[in-house]
């Protein structure tokens, strides 16, 4: 994470009040991207809060923070900073090599903090891809719901652990590429696909 | 109940020991101890912030031995055990600077703390960042060693959530209910702050209220019912009435 003097301005327009990734542009000169981009590190932080999608408030710690006269600095050289997987799926495999036997809520749990759109439909896609490349696969078992009514959650299994690196699902091609060896295995869509 | 991890004061606490521990000044002084009950969410929240940094987690077990650590540790980094393999392990940790997370680390005190010695070589050489998690009554057995207790940078203890965690949970999670703040007091009270126990009551009073067709519940409207069951506590109560 790289906190500069941008981050530093978009916190202080969000403690002013603008609250949209376009009023943030305007008023910091900073581009809509790279507002959202702060803001997921922001909130990570927990400095701010975002009630929905593309809305930002500040936080009790943020406010604090700003009245203790902290500020977000660059990274300096001395500091060793440990690498960021930002993306959900990459997120998803680390946690699904740690554990071996999951639950999809057991992955939205550890690693959906709110700040991604669609994580269950995307984690959803992303085990359905896997399962059909045989890299993952269904336990007999179904692991019971909180909800009335509900059929259960799939118990996941890892069938294949390729490696420390995260499977690519190319939906478009039909194919996941694993970074481990520098393959392509092709999606078999002989079996049907089954909800979660 | 919705999924999502919920930020605790716990687990803020974590990312800012670890933001310390990042800019420490001494390269070999790395170690980070986490501590705390079971169920306060420390591995929740560990496996939260490994799988954001790509860090190596281990489980330490009884009986735990080096050339079992380092088998794990190969297999975990997609490394081949044959001749050498120890050595790339290390150049692996060292190049990707990839924390490691030790899990139940006191049995890795075993054998005069091997394990450790050795992972100890590794973080000294590459600058990594180590996160041991133990229990409280467990670290007077790491400070003994001058060696391992020098390595640890800052202990992280975890607590029971607080009122407000609680709150925050019950605010974040539920799904076609508001709790009613006299609830959550109740379910901070009645947990324990046990972020586990707390999520099964969030859980219990959605299907209260979705069989009581209520779109908000305060505590009289559930005073009779049990919330959450603890079963440490049963068996206290168990055994103090028989």
């Amino acid at each position: 994470m790289t906190y500069n003097r941008t981050s530093q301005r978009v916190l202080r327009a969000i403690a002013r009040g603008d609250a949209s990734p376009a009023q943030i542009s305007a008023s910091t000169g900073a581009t809509k991207s790279a507002v959202r981009h702060i803001a997921v590190q922001l909130r990570r932080r927990g400095l701010i809060d975002s009630p929905e999608h593309g809305t930002y408030l500040l936080s009790q710690a943020g406010r604090e923070w700003l009245d203790g006269g902290h500020t977000i600095e660059r990274c300096g050289p001395t500091e060793r900073r440990t690498r960021v997987a930002r993306g959900l799926r990459v997120r998803a495999w680390w946690l699904m090599r740690q554990l071996g036997r999951w639950t999809l809520p057991d992955l939205l749990t550890t690693l959906a903090d709110g700040s991604q759109r669609s994580p269950r439909t995307n984690l959803l896609r992303y085990l359905h891809g896997l399962e059909r490349a045989g890299i993952v696969r269904r336990a007999k078992r179904v692991i019971p719901g909180d909800r009335p009514g509900s059929h259960g959650h799939v118990l996941w299994m890892l069938a294949r652990d390729l490696g420390p690196r995260a499977p690519v699902l190319r939906d478009e091609r039909r194919e996941v590429f694993d970074p481990n060896h520098g393959e392509t295995i092709a999606l078999d869509f002989q079996e049907a696909a089954h909800d979660c | 109940m919705k999924q999502e991890f919920v930020r605790t004061e716990n687990a803020v606490r974590f990312r800012a020991e670890i933001a310390m521990l990042e800019k420490r000044g001494a390269l070999e002084a790395g170690w980070l101890l986490v501590t705390g009950r079971p169920g306060e969410g420390k591995t929740k929240t560990l496996h939260n912030w490994a799988a954001e940094v790509g860090a190596v987690m281990l489980t330490a077990q009884a009986n735990w031995t080096v050339t079992r650590m380092m088998e794990e540790l190969a297999a975990k980094l997609g490394i081949e055990p044959v001749r050498g393999y120890q050595a790339k392990v290390a150049e692996t940790i060292g190049a990707e600077n990839m924390p490691i997370v030790l899990d139940e680390a006191q049995f890795a005190l075993h054998d005069a703390a091997a394990c450790l010695e050795v992972l100890r070589g590794i973080t000294d050489k590459s600058g990594t960042i180590l996160v041991a998690v133990t229990m409280d009554h467990e670290v007077p057995r790491f400070n003994r060693r001058e060696q391992i207790g020098s390595r640890f940078f800052r202990k992280c203890q975890f607590h029971e959530s607080t009122l407000g965690d609680v709150g925050a949970a019950c605010q974040q999670l539920a799904e076609g209910v508001r709790i009613g703040d006299d609830l959550v007091e109740r379910i901070h009270r009645e947990t324990g702050g046990r972020m586990r126990l707390v999520l099964n009551a969030i859980s219990r009073v959605e299907q209260i209220a979705h069989h009581l067709k209520a779109e908000s519940l305060a505590a009289e409207a559930v005073a009779s019912i049990a919330l959450c069951e603890d079963f440490q506590r049963a068996g206290v109560r168990r055994r103090a009435g028989a």
